[in-house]
């Protein structure tokens, strides 16, 4: 009878701890969650947040991110992860742009993840990413003579876009050029459609929901929520059921 | 450390270590594994359908969509093709393996889901609604696939892709 007591009392503390810890928590994940469940109904996916702080905590220090001047053109990768050519909109592309060349007649912009292969036009001629074949992280692009090469954590590879082939390592001692990157021109940036227009109120609560707003340190944190919250449960049944035990006279 | 904090301590690090996996899944198949799947161990050599502004136009009446790229990339042999197809759900690219023969759908395999909802187009129990279909008259698929809630946008991609592949492979004469 006093061990279960005692049992009951360790379950009570913490059931309470962990209640306070997670309380703040159970609150955010219940409002943006039933906020999610009409976010289309309310609009929040066409709305745009307007706090450039926030903005710029998501990264989108879009004055400083890199652009790239293969020949004549600008090769650029905006804050809503879609790459432009000159003030032209291509496609969006995985992972920041780390850099662009001009091999023959085709431009490419190497993201982390992606490379899009862009007509002198503007145009997508192909997204070429891990299903594909690409391997990743893209670290840079450059070219050995007129043959396009990538950089990976492994070295240069020969990236064949035809056959869209990159197993053959460059040439070992070959010399890479490659572009340095660089500030786009005002008369660019000032074509291009404005920036603050990208983070909707539902990605805002999707992110807030599931912690990514914090990066994957907040996904983790999240995580640790729902064992709480289960941790909760499981004490808060148990502390049920030896209360009902105690209640009930003990019959043989 | 007593044993009751080190086991507390690998169940927290076991709990990290999936969280991270988790978070870091995006592709399901690679290239190679699906034209495995559509064609067994004999791959045939990709082959490249070049999307002129005729074959676009032509797309377009047909099935109503046209992927932005110039340059699409298939697999053929023995009356099959296996196509690998992009589409944006809501934000961001779903690539999807498209196999086909005798101008219906055999399988469909998503294979990088990039978007932050509606992964559950992955799942058999809806990749599986699209084998048998066709391409009806009227450019949509022959049957209706049931959707999923909350995966909508996605399920439109798959259904588009899924089309625009069906057109693709009597274009290419699958």
């Amino acid at each position: 009878m006093r061990r279960r007591s005692r049992l009951v009392g360790v379950l009570w503390r913490w059931h309470r701890r962990l209640g306070v810890l997670a309380a703040l928590f159970v609150l955010m994940l219940s409002v943006t969650g039933i906020v999610l469940n009409h976010s289309s109904g309310l609009g929040l996916d066409r709305t745009f947040v307007d706090w450039p702080w926030l903005s710029l905590a998501y990264g989108d220090g879009s004055a400083d991110l890199p652009a790239y001047q293969p020949g004549q053109n600008w090769v650029f990768r905006a804050a809503n992860g879609r790459v432009y050519f000159n003030t032209t909109e291509v496609a969006p592309c995985s992972g920041h742009l780390v850099g662009a060349l001009q091999a023959g007649e085709l431009f490419i912009a190497a993201c982390a993840e992606e490379l899009l292969l862009i007509t002198p036009d503007g145009e997508l001629l192909e997204a070429v990413n891990t299903s594909a074949g690409l391997p990743v992280p893209v670290l840079g692009v450059g070219l050995v003579e007129a043959d396009a090469v990538l950089q990976t954590s492994a070295g240069w590879w020969l990236a064949d876009l035809d056959s869209i082939d990159f197993s053959e390592p460059a040439a070992a001692g070959a010399l890479i050029q490659q572009h340095a990157p660089g500030v786009l021109p005002d008369v660019i940036r000032d074509d291009i459609p404005a920036q603050e227009s990208w983070l909707s109120w539902e990605r805002l609560l999707l992110d807030l929901h599931s912690g990514r707003v914090a990066g994957p340190l907040g996904v983790l944190l999240v995580d640790l929520v729902g064992v709480v919250l289960a941790i909760l449960a499981m004490s808060g049944l148990a502390m049920w059921w030896l209360h009902r035990r105690r209640r009930r006279p003990d019959t043989v | 450390m007593t044993a009751r904090s080190v086991s507390w301590s690998i169940g927290l690090a076991a709990i990290l270590v999936m969280a991270a996996f988790s978070v870091a899944a995006e592709e399901y198949l690679a290239r190679d594994d699906f034209l495995r799947l559509a064609f067994g161990d004999s791959e045939p050599e990709m082959q490249t359908l070049w999307m002129t502004e005729d074959t676009r136009a032509a797309a377009r009446d047909a099935v109503g969509w046209v992927p932005r790229s110039l340059r699409l990339r298939y697999w053929q042999a023995e009356g099959r093709t296996a196509w690998i197809l992009e589409d944006i759900g809501k934000d961001k690219p779903i690539t999807l393996g498209i196999a086909i023969s005798n101008n219906q759908i055999e399988r469909v395999d998503v294979l990088a889901f990039r978007e932050s909802r509606g992964w559950e187009i992955r799942y058999p129990f809806f990749t599986s609604q699209f084998s048998g279909l066709s391409l009806a008259d009227d450019g949509y698929l022959s049957d209706t696939v049931d959707g999923i809630t909350g995966a909508t946008l996605s399920v439109r991609a798959v259904d588009r892709v899924a089309r625009l592949a069906l057109w693709l492979d009597t274009r290419v004469g699958g």
